[in-house]
């Protein structure tokens, strides 16, 4: 067992088997693959205990907790470099650890800001003292992070937000408002744009602060949504006082910073979604098996096989885009609208199968989505009020439609 | 690797060399200005195949073709579908040689995929019967004294009867629940052969109805065999690549057509490519005919996926139809015109998906398979996954 495991502090029981940097060293995908899945099942049972594969194992409260031990256990910056405390996996190794992640269908992680948004940036393009103080915590989970990117009046149209932030001295002085700011309930930091030049244009003027939620003067309001859970917030900047050391990569370079960290990963992103979505899939047939349905079983139904092919049919799709989208990544060639060609694919097709499984549902769909007596323990109906978010959120549909046309077939703006 | 990469290179060099001569020779402009005559666009084309020896592309080296195999077709094809290629390529040079393997091993139709290769016999395919149906619940078909072997019945929707010297008649004939029954011979043109014309949906194909009247087959050219559905799949997977991959081209074209249109035609001050409408409907247009292209390339691969073959008839015809009938809505008034080259995509369109299987049947076996591994998985599933090649 390595020394970064026993820095495990919350008790999380014993992990026989090797280690994680014996897992890591493995010289064979397949191995690594096969060690990968059995560590993540053996921890995950043991951490849940007689929760496994129930809800509970997706509140907040496990979430966090497995996520922590995830991460001290040493799966973390799993393509960071050795010198800053990373994995060094290579791009198809972390698309493996995603998928076999997804396919034990462990719960969502909470710091995916932190681990997948603000290390890659800051380890390119953080001063040494922002590595020195921020990588090493983000690496055991210590520090959770959330994004301050959107704003009311900045949606789709990101490049139209107000914040501002005013230098005084050794301080930025940072006010105005950010909305549906995932996990800013649970945060420690927030990664905030905000404009520092408005006399610069839209995507000029912006640059990157890093906020201490704890900061005198931010305001996290929770915002309920339609799952009954209140995952996203509305974030206040009060004339907060942000030390001009926590300015990333240069005054109005901020724009530039966001694209970037947009595209860190595009190599990983969707893999661990397919592979969620093709489960999900599989658990519908299971589901439709076992439902009755116009005299006789949902899955005969010519019409919800109409459907089923449909969805698997696309499902293979994505399946081969993802690895397309690997292949891409790992031979350093430049994204295309590919990324938006998954995006809007994925969410409009996990929706389309959560609308079916409410079709199916019949008048079950009346079980609220954290009602245990439901199938699934309303799973279903909490997942296919979700997806509705799925359409909206990292760019809606619409936006992904546009950036198809006019960045794949060169339409005009 | 070195030899992936030898592979990879020749299929640059075929990619090359087809979308070079195949746009030279793009038939669109002459059929949209209507009058031309089909006939004689394929035996340009037919040419033109033969001197760059298309015919034998899937002809094993050994009876003189080029053992391309199906990724090597599918480039061919695609670029075949994008260029509107004319002749009868896919029974001469996909369905013949497929059926002159399964004859081979039994020691049938001995000489056939040599004589492909060298263009000598040129095939035009007799699958379909009156019914229509391709695998067929009864046999129409019959053949009488197998040492001097007479095949009578008839088949419909011959594609370029004109320029075949020998129609390739073939029966499928269901038996049971997962056989069939194959019954193929290639006849000679000629006496006891009679082909009668019939109109052309797609403009760009020639068709005819054949009646064989105890037309005389060369003895040993009679194949009648029982083969699982499973094995009838394998045969014909090159079959559906092929017919796949016309479909992208022609997905492409359409698409490419529909894009060129938008960014040049304006309406209330502008290029109407900059209207949402136009925007999402061709941006919709392009994401399936990347997936098409994406599952066709699987299927032609031929690896681990069971469902690659229906995915990619299903993407493909999906594709292909959605963008030519995007074509025709984008030019409005225009898109209806015989003048336009949309129709042509429309009709080509509409005449691959029906090849060989409906995109229903197609959809049917795919939901069966997915169904059946997941209620009842007859071994423990394989992770094809990212990273492990």
């Amino acid at each position: 067992m390595t020394c970064v495991e026993t820095a495990a502090p919350d008790a999380a029981p014993a992990h026989p088997g090797p280690g994680v940097q014996a897992i890591v060293e493995l010289p064979d995908d397949a191995q690594f693959r096969a060690a990968v899945r059995d560590w993540l099942d053996r921890a995950l049972r043991a951490l849940a205990g007689a929760d496994f594969g129930r809800a509970a194992m997706h509140e907040m409260r496990f979430r966090r907790r497995w996520e922590d031990h995830l991460c001290q256990a040493g799966w973390s910056g799993l393509g960071w470099p050795r010198r800053h405390g990373g994995k060094e996996l290579s791009l198809p190794r972390q698309a493996i650890f995603h998928e076999e992640y997804a396919r034990l269908q462990a719960p969502l992680p909470v710091n995916m800001i932190g681990h997948g948004i603000v290390g890659p940036t800051l380890l390119l393009y953080g001063s040494e003292e922002q590595k020195q103080r921020f990588l090493p915590p983000l690496l055991l989970n210590r520090e959770v992070w959330c994004q301050g990117y959107s704003e009311p009046g900045a949606g789709s149209d990101l490049a139209s937000l107000t914040t501002r932030a005013v230098r005084a001295d050794r301080f930025y002085r940072l006010s105005g408002q950010k909305i549906w700011t995932s996990f800013a309930n649970v945060a420690d930091w927030c990664f905030v744009l905000a404009r520092t030049d408005p006399a610069q244009k839209r995507h000029g003027g912006i640059s990157v602060l890093l906020v201490d939620l704890r900061s005198p003067g931010v305001t996290v309001r929770p915002i309920r949504q339609i799952t009954g859970e209140a995952d996203y917030n509305e974030v206040f900047f009060d004339d907060v006082r942000v030390p001009a050391e926590n300015l990333v990569g240069g005054e109005n370079n901020g724009w530039g910073i966001a694209m970037a960290a947009a595209g860190f990963e595009r190599g990983t992103y969707f893999a661990p979604r397919i592979v969620r979505l093709q489960a999900e899939l599989e658990e519908f047939v299971r589901l439709a098996a076992a439902t009755p349905f116009e005299g006789g079983r949902a899955v005969d139904h010519p019409s919800v096989r109409e459907h089923l092919a449909r969805l698997v049919v696309d499902v293979h799709a994505l399946r081969l885009n993802v690895q397309e989208i690997l292949h891409q990544a790992t031979s350093g060639t430049p994204p295309g609208a590919e990324g938006s060609a998954v995006k809007l694919l994925w969410s409009e097709t996990h929706q389309r199968l959560l609308d079916l499984a409410m079709d199916i549902l019949g008048p079950h769909v009346q079980l609220g989505p954290q009602e245990p007596a439901a199938p699934r323990e309303g799973r279903w109906q909490r997942d296919y009020l979700w997806t509705r978010a799925e359409t909206i959120l990292a760019g809606t549909s619409e936006i992904m439609r546009n950036i198809i046309a006019e960045r794949a077939l060169g339409l005009p703006r | 690797m070195t030899g992936d990469f030898a592979a990879q290179d020749e299929l640059q060099l075929l990619q090359d060399s087809a979308r070079r001569v195949l746009a030279d020779a793009c038939p669109l402009k002459e059929l949209s200005a209507g009058g031309a005559d089909a006939v004689a666009i394929a035996a340009r084309h037919w040419q033109l195949a033969k001197a760059m020896g298309w015919p034998g592309l899937m002809v094993p080296e050994s009876a003189g073709g080029a053992g391309m195999g199906c990724r090597g077709l599918a480039i061919l094809a695609e670029e075949m579908g994008a260029q509107f290629f004319c002749g009868p390529f896919l029974a001469t040079a996909v369905v013949g040689p497929a059926i002159a393997a399964l004859a081979g091993r039994r020691g049938r139709m001995t000489g056939l995929a040599r004589a492909i290769a060298e263009g000598a016999t040129v095939l035009a395919g007799a699958a379909v019967p009156a019914g229509g149906q391709w695998i067929a619940a009864a046999p129409e078909l019959g053949v009488e004294n197998d040492a001097a072997p007479r095949l009578s019945g008839t088949r419909e929707l011959v594609e370029h009867p004109a320029l075949a010297t020998h129609f390739l008649a073939l029966e499928i004939v269901r038996r049971g629940a997962d056989r069939v029954g194959l019954l193929a011979a290639p006849v000679p043109a000629g006496t006891g052969v009679v082909s009668v014309p019939r109109q052309a949906f797609d403009v760009s194909c020639p068709i005819a109805s054949i009646r064989f009247e105890r037309a005389a087959v060369a003895p040993g050219d009679v194949l009648s065999v029982e083969l699982s559905l499973d094995a009838l799949t394998a045969l014909l997977r090159p079959v559906h690549v092929a017919i796949a991959a016309e479909l992208v081209g022609v997905a492409q074209s359409a698409l490419d057509r529909a894009v060129a249109y938008a960014k040049e035609r304006r309406q209330f001050g502008q290029p109407i490519g900059a209207f949402q409408a136009i925007k999402h409907r061709l941006a919709d247009a392009f994401v399936l005919v990347a997936n098409a292209r994406l599952a066709v390339r699987q299927a032609a691969r031929g690896d681990d996926e069971p469902a690659s073959v229906e995915a990619a008839r299903l993407l493909a015809a999906e594709a292909a139809l959605k963008a030519a009938g995007d074509y025709i809505q984008v030019q409005g008034g225009m898109g209806i015109s015989w003048e336009s080259d949309a129709h042509l995509h429309l009709k080509r369109a509409r005449r691959l998906a029906a090849a060989f299987g409906t995109s229903q049947g197609f959809r049917q076996a795919l939901v069966d398979r997915f169904v059946a591994s997941v209620l009842s998985p007859p071994v423990p599933p394989v992770h094809q996954g990212a990273g492990s090649a």
